[in-house]
């Protein structure tokens, strides 16, 4: 598999673009709809000019809000420690069907709350065909108000770009993948896990409680996920990487956690003298999820600020803080 | 041995990946598409006023293949058409092959459905040039022939929006410029009346949808000239055009098709219901562009700045060729300038003097007055060949235009100059 990933916007290709990014002369793919005088985009397959010129002739297209938010009734909440709470909503089918895909993500408010409460959580599961499940942690606020609620919640999505080497997990076939989660990590490795043995990839993964200090063995096990148990990443978890980095070849690694486990993998990496693509999920944070706000920016090392929202992009080419 | 890396496959990378080869370096060449020669496919108008002469000067400095190969292929040979006199017309449904074959037949690696998309650098040199497969290729030198066409969004913006041409951009996706990506800006070639770009001048109807006393008049003569009703008579949109030499009148009274395989009609875009009110042409459908009733593609949108060898300041080891180098119009003008820089490159390589063709030369007159004109925005407005408009007549008052291969192979001989294309540089 090539190392090289092309960066780009996530929603390409789908019913959200082009966006109101379009409008605002800010889209992140097409030099055009940036100001700019002539053609120089990551070639997509689409042109996304065209696509609006197109989507300009449908007024319905371009003023309503393509990501409406939708009332979704709780079916269950329990709390997997004091701080950590599973939630299973039930939401209109075509929108957990879209939120099958890895690095899904919907935001989450109660409906007496202001829109400023709407908190980005990411999709551990779709166990039906109008059910989805996440799994979250109380930090703030936001969060807070949201694991007060049992009745109903209200749910916007679906939003796409929730791990950054998307593409090399959805490609990959018959592959070994190495896979790293601790604590909150864990809930986003499950979909990814689960779409790569769907590929009939061999998936083996490394896991720890982290600072969220809970394990979610059963779920990846079911999943048929080989299974590396250790206290601490940082105390053995990287060691464990760089044994397993040594005695054996793979294909992709995947890391499920913070920043700062995303730049540990690399450094690990890059010490053990291998060339591997690195997905890693997408810590952000995200606050309108549509690339308006820039709470997501982040600078890349050539020194491009990027939405993360919505550009795709290999996490090495991040800054390395 | 040096490796040069040739972006594009039109006419003027295989022009520039033969001189490469032949001055003793390994090629690579990357092709978008499926196949070579660009806008070459839809083509066929060669050996026309004074691209003939162009012609055999470059078969006496010992480039001369692509115009034997032409030869080779040609439907007709010695045309008339309005203002256009010893025209040759080559197959386009035969030629594609051919120069592939002969590509291939000089060790030439061939890399389809694969553009070049970027570069590394180190520093101002080009140590790399990266495919649109993820694969990153090793390179000396970098000859930039991508052409200056679309795509998509700027036919969008600048034209009547994407035609369907023979360049197929939805399908093996856009050019990328290479000079562009190497961080040298770039400029763009603007209409009379300060628009940006130009329409390729001419469609291609298919054959079969004519007349029976057109399709026999063009198997037999080459060319059909057809009056139009006086009610199609349209004069304005000439000026639009790239093919300057095609801006006459009489192309604006009559409806001129020539035959290179389909027929070639000389305007940018022609509305299908007005067009099938010529007679004869009831049943006419087009070939090229498939939409060629609204739109054409738009050229001259990244022309590099270059020197007279065709290398490009700022860059210590990247050239350009065909319309890069210029608001030039036609196959000759690109081959002449994509075996100059493919030849450039190697020279480069090698730390030699770059090769400069001298004025007295039409080739050199033309590389070095081209160059000349494209540093104002008047020059630019303006497109240049050597079949019509502004140079022919500049060809003609210096005495460079002749017809007589003889004359131009004693005059190449004279300035020291004969197969110097052809020889191998240590």
């Amino acid at each position: 598999m090539s190392r090289y990933l092309q960066s780009k916007c996530i929603d390409i290709n789908s019913a959200y673009c082009p966006c109101i990014l379009a409008d605002t002369n800010h889209c992140v793919f097409c030099a055009h709809l940036q100001g700019k005088e002539m053609c120089d985009c990551n070639w997509s397959g689409v042109c996304i000019l065209y696509e609006k010129k197109w989507n300009a002739r449908n007024e319905t297209l371009v003023t309503r809000d393509p990501r409406p938010e939708l009332a979704c009734p709780i079916v269950e909440r329990k709390f997997l420690r004091e701080n950590i709470c599973r939630l299973v909503l039930t939401v209109p089918p075509p929108l957990a069907e879209q939120l099958k895909a890895p690095g899904s993500y919907v935001f989450l408010k109660r409906a007496v709350d202001p829109h400023y409460f709407q908190l980005p959580i990411g999709v551990m599961q779709v166990p039906a065909e109008d059910k989805i499940v996440v799994v979250l942690e109380t930090v703030g606020p936001k969060s807070r108000q949201v694991t007060e609620e049992d009745q109903m919640l209200m749910v916007r999505g679906p939003y796409k770009n929730g791990i950054f080497g998307l593409p090399w997990i959805e490609k990959l076939v018959y592959g070994k993948v190495l896979l790293l989660a601790g604590g909150m990590g864990q809930p986003p490795a499950l979909p990814i896990a689960e779409r790569l043995i769907n590929n009939y990839n061999k998936v083996t993964a490394i896991i720890a409680p982290g600072a969220a200090g809970f394990i979610n063995v059963e779920e990846l096990q079911l999943a048929g996920v080989e299974l590396l148990q250790v206290k601490s990443l940082r105390r053995m978890g990287y060691a464990c990487l760089a044994d397993k980095l040594r005695a054996d070849t793979w294909d992709l690694l995947v890391s499920c956690g913070p920043d700062a486990q995303h730049f540990a993998v690399i450094d690990a990496v890059r010490e053990a003298g291998v060339e591997l693509p690195i997905a890693a999920t997408n810590n952000s944070i995200m606050c309108c999820g549509e690339g308006i706000c820039g709470s997501c920016a982040k600078e890349t090392a050539d020194h491009h600020f990027v939405r993360t929202c919505k550009m795709q992009l290999d996490f090495a080419d991040l800054k390395h803080l | 041995m040096n490796h040069v890396i040739v972006a594009g496959g039109g006419w003027s990378g295989c022009a520039a990946a033969l001189a490469a080869a032949k001055a003793g370096a390994r090629v690579t060449l990357f092709e978008r598409t499926d196949m070579l020669l660009g806008t070459g496919l839809v083509g066929g108008i060669f050996r026309n006023n004074g691209r003939f002469t162009a012609a055999e000067e470059l078969m006496a400095l010992g480039a001369g293949e692509l115009f034997r190969v032409m030869d080779e292929n040609a439907r007709h040979k010695n045309v008339e058409f309005p203002g256009h006199r010893h025209a040759s017309l080559y197959d386009v449904t035969k030629i594609e092959p051919a120069v592939r074959r002969l590509l291939l037949s000089r060790g030439i690696d061939l890399h389809f459905k694969n553009s070049a998309i970027d570069v590394v650098m180190a520093g101002k040199t080009i140590t790399a040039v990266l495919a649109a497969d993820g694969s990153v290729v090793r390179g000396d030198a970098v000859v930039d022939t991508t052409g200056t066409f679309g795509p998509m969004g700027n036919c969008l913006k600048y034209g009547n929006g994407c035609a369907m041409c023979i360049l197929r951009c939805p399908a093996f996706g856009p050019r990328v410029s290479i000079t562009r990506k190497a961080g040298i800006p770039e400029r763009y070639g603007v209409k009379q009346d300060g628009t940006i770009g130009a329409m390729s001048g001419s469609c291609k109807l298919h054959k079969d949808s004519l007349s029976k006393e057109i399709a026999v008049e063009l198997e037999e003569k080459g060319v059909a000239v057809i009056p139009l009703p006086a009610h199609l008579v349209k004069k304005t949109c000439l000026s639009q055009k790239a093919c300057v030499q095609y801006a006459l009148d009489a192309f604006a009274e009559n409806l001129v098709l020539l035959d290179t395989g389909h027929a070639k009609l000389m305007t940018p875009f022609f509305q299908l219901d007005r067009l099938r009110e010529v007679p004869g042409l009831e049943n006419a459908r087009f070939e090229d562009p498939y939409a060629g009733g609204m739109a054409n593609s738009i050229r001259y949108m990244a022309l590099a700045p270059r020197d007279n060898s065709l290398k490009v300041p700022g860059v210590d080891n990247l050239y350009c060729g065909g319309e890069k180098t210029g608001t030039v119009v036609g196959h000759t003008e690109a081959i002449v300038t994509g075996t100059l820089a493919g030849h450039n490159a190697v020279r480069g390589w090698l730390g030699r003097e770059p090769l400069i063709l001298p004025p007295h030369l039409a080739i050199g007159d033309f590389i070095s007055f081209v160059g000349e004109q494209m540093k104002s925005d008047e020059g630019r407005s303006v497109r240049y060949t050597f079949a019509g408009a502004g140079y022919f007549a500049r060809m003609k008052e210096r005495g460079l235009y002749s017809v007589n291969p003889e004359e131009i192979r004693e005059k190449t001989g004279s300035l020291g100059l004969t197969d110097v294309f052809a020889c191998k540089l240590q």
